[in-house]
């Protein structure tokens, strides 16, 4: 118990000093009732806002140096944050990453393995965990988890969501269930609409600090962006890897991947999409600095999976080539990062949103996952990253890809299939684009060892 | 009318878009070998349109040369399905590479192939009665030009068309199909 706070109660406060400490109280009290963190606390736990896009590939950003896209909001993002360069998901679908994000674990652990497997309730999110202790939380946007319809998710607030075309949602007019209450949307565009709920949710009076899980089900197909953006990227000149034509779409069982038609068009609606969503997301930023919170504010900005445009003659995702494995990754927190607009280099993953955010909460990373808090290296640009982990691919029918076990070092690719595929092995230093395997070779054979040493290690939990 | 040969009336017919199929895989699969991006480009889409042009209207053009050529009923339809089914039996070969036997064959039920066979039988049935129609002209033959089959398979083609692809856009037909999926395999 402090000096002061035993002086009030034993009455040895001069009546200067009692009116000054019931003078301060009072402030600290409506400052108290006004803010979204307690004011008065000891240790001030941060707001948090975890923003997921959907297929929105790592490069598809300005700052990412991408030809003519334009992404002023997330670039801005990038300058006041850190840029993780090498983020991954452990898994590249929807369901499943989606998964690993709430839960902090593997596919193979949450039991969501494709977009077919059901979600455990039993699975606990992060979103669970920081209500219990103290959070008000909300959970905004796509679900797309199977399952009948929306589960009853533990320690959320409000739960804002759509089950619509299988948990896709629709672009436009989607209804929407608000707190269990199905309800039409008409005239909205689901990107502002959700955006709309969240800044409702950033801006309640509230004495506890909040969580939100704003995801979005944008740049997922049919490419959608709202009207008057419709044909801002129309004359773009867009070039298409060297081993894609405009016809990729159709070929080798990728009709299903909702990408029927020539590729140019696509890609441009696909950036049109990502503009749209990025000054929606422009919008939350203003809210925060229009409240005052942004610096007691970790906004945390990631996509669901990357996306294919043609290299390796595919669309889509799913496979364990850098284009589908790789994710836009951008976190900022203006009391712990001190050398904003970094760009760092080490290996983060889906399953390590949950424990960092955990972490930067005050709380302790659950035994039960796998992945391991990057707060050290917001706070350090020179903390050691981890060396490598374990990707992992589930059937999921009608798609036309293996199942895939793949270990990613910070040099190599390993790739193994289930089924009549031969392995693969890239240096990705190297041979950034894939396009050289080694497996079969002489420096492939010396690398093989030790990296189905990794794998097999992986397989089993272990760490590296 | 004149009976050809069995080759020229039903194996040839058959087997000239079966080969023109072949040839264009090759050339559009291997096109991203040529270095020149400009020329790549080109050519892969030229041979994408082609290929896809001869997979989809090989049964018209089997169809009415073996029509013409006085193929019975049976060759004009086996021949016409020539193509179309040499390209379902390499998919399914292919992705049998993913799926279990059980899965391959219900690949083989989704709504791209579904098209394309009830697509071929319906541009048979357009080629068989504009094949009549023409007989009748010449008076080689008499007879109604359109029967109940025919328009049939027309229909058919027609009802898939709406369910699979211009039923918001194809996605409630996707649903549809996966929801046989989970009924039968998970």
């Amino acid at each position: 118990m402090s000096e002061n706070r035993s002086r009030l109660f034993d009455g040895r406060f001069t009546r200067r000093e009692t009116l000054r400490l019931c003078g301060a109280a009072a402030v600290a009290g409506l400052v108290d009732w006004s803010l979204p963190f307690p004011a008065g606390a000891r240790e001030r736990r941060p707001n948090i806002i975890f923003i997921l896009s959907d297929d929105h590939r790592w490069d598809y950003m300005s700052c990412m140096g991408h030809p003519f896209l334009k992404t002023p909001n997330l670039d801005h993002l990038a300058a006041t944050g850190v840029h993780f360069r090498n983020a991954f998901v452990t898994t590249s679908l929807c369901s499943p990453s989606r998964a690993s994000f709430l839960t902090g674990q593997y596919a193979h652990n949450h039991g969501v393995r494709n977009n077919l497997t059901m979600w455990r309730d039993n699975n606990v999110t992060f979103l669970e965990l920081l209500k219990k202790t103290g959070y008000d939380t909300a959970f905004i946007g796509k679900w797309h988890m199977p399952g009948a319809g929306l589960p009853e998710l533990r320690g959320v607030d409000e739960f804002i969501s759509f089950t619509v075309q299988e948990g896709q949602g629709r672009y436009f007019d989607c209804p929407l269930y608000i707190n269990g209450v199905l309800t039409e949307r008409r005239g909205k565009y689901i990107t502002d609409d959700l955006t709309d709920f969240a800044l409702d949710f950033i801006e309640k009076k509230r004495t506890r600090p909040f969580c939100l899980y704003l995801s979005h089900k944008a740049i997922h197909h049919q490419f959608l962006p709202p009207p008057d953006l419709d044909n801002l990227y129309a004359d773009a000149d867009v070039r298409l890897p060297k081993e894609a034509d405009p016809w990729v779409t159709m070929t080798a069982g990728m009709t299903y991947t909702g990408t029927f038609g020539p590729m140019p068009h696509l890609i441009r609606k696909y950036c049109a999409t990502i503009t749209g969503m990025d000054r929606q997301i422009g919008r939350v930023l203003k809210k925060l600095d229009d409240l005052g919170i942004a610096d007691d504010t970790i906004i945390v900005y990631a996509g669901d999976n990357g996306y294919f445009w043609g290299e390796h003659h595919l669309v889509d995702k799913r496979w364990a080539y850098e284009e589908a494995i790789r994710i836009p990754f951008i976190v900022r927190y203006p009391r712990l990062i001190r050398d904003p607009g970094r760009k760092a280099p080490q290996m983060v993953l889906n399953i390590d949103l949950a424990p960092t955010l955990l972490d930067l909460a005050g709380l302790r990373t659950p035994n039960n996952m796998d992945g391991v808090s990057f707060k050290p290296i917001l706070a350090a640009a020179g903390t050691r990253g981890r060396k490598a982990w374990l990707y992992e691919y589930f059937k999921d029918f009608p798609y036309n890809v293996p199942e895939i076990r793949a270990v990613r070092t910070d040099r190599h690719c390993y790739m193994e299939y289930v089924g009549r595929r031969n392995p693969e092995l890239y240096d990705v230093i190297s041979d950034p684009r894939e396009m050289n395997n080694l497996f079969g070779t002489p420096a492939g054979e010396a690398l093989l060892p030790g990296l189905r040493d990794v794998l097999a290690g992986l397989k089993r939990g272990q760490s590296y | 009318m004149e009976k050809w040969s069995f080759m020229s009336r039903a194996v040839i017919p058959a087997a000239l878009p079966l080969l023109a199929m072949i040839v264009l895989e090759l050339i559009y699969y291997n096109s991203w070998r040529i270095d020149n991006y400009g020329l790549h480009q080109g050519i892969a889409f030229i041979s994408g349109i082609i290929l896809f042009a001869v997979i989809a209207l090989a049964p018209a053009y089997t169809y009415s040369v073996a029509f013409f050529r006085g193929a019975t009923q049976a060759e004009r339809i086996i021949a016409s399905l020539v193509t179309p089914l040499a390209w379902l039996i390499k998919e399914l070969y292919r992705v049998s590479e993913f799926f279990t036997l059980g899965e391959t064959f219900y690949y083989g039920l989704s709504s791209i192939f579904l098209l394309s066979l009830f697509g071929s039988l319906a541009l048979m049935a357009i080629c068989e009665m504009i094949g009549r129609q023409r007989l009748n002209k010449r008076g080689l033959r008499t007879g109604p030009v359109i029967t109940a089959i025919p328009v049939a398979a027309i229909a058919a083609d027609i009802v898939v068309a709406l369910l699979f692809f211009a039923w918001g856009m194809g996605v409630h037909g996707f649903y549809i199909y996966m929801k046989g999926y989970r009924l039968l395999f998970l």
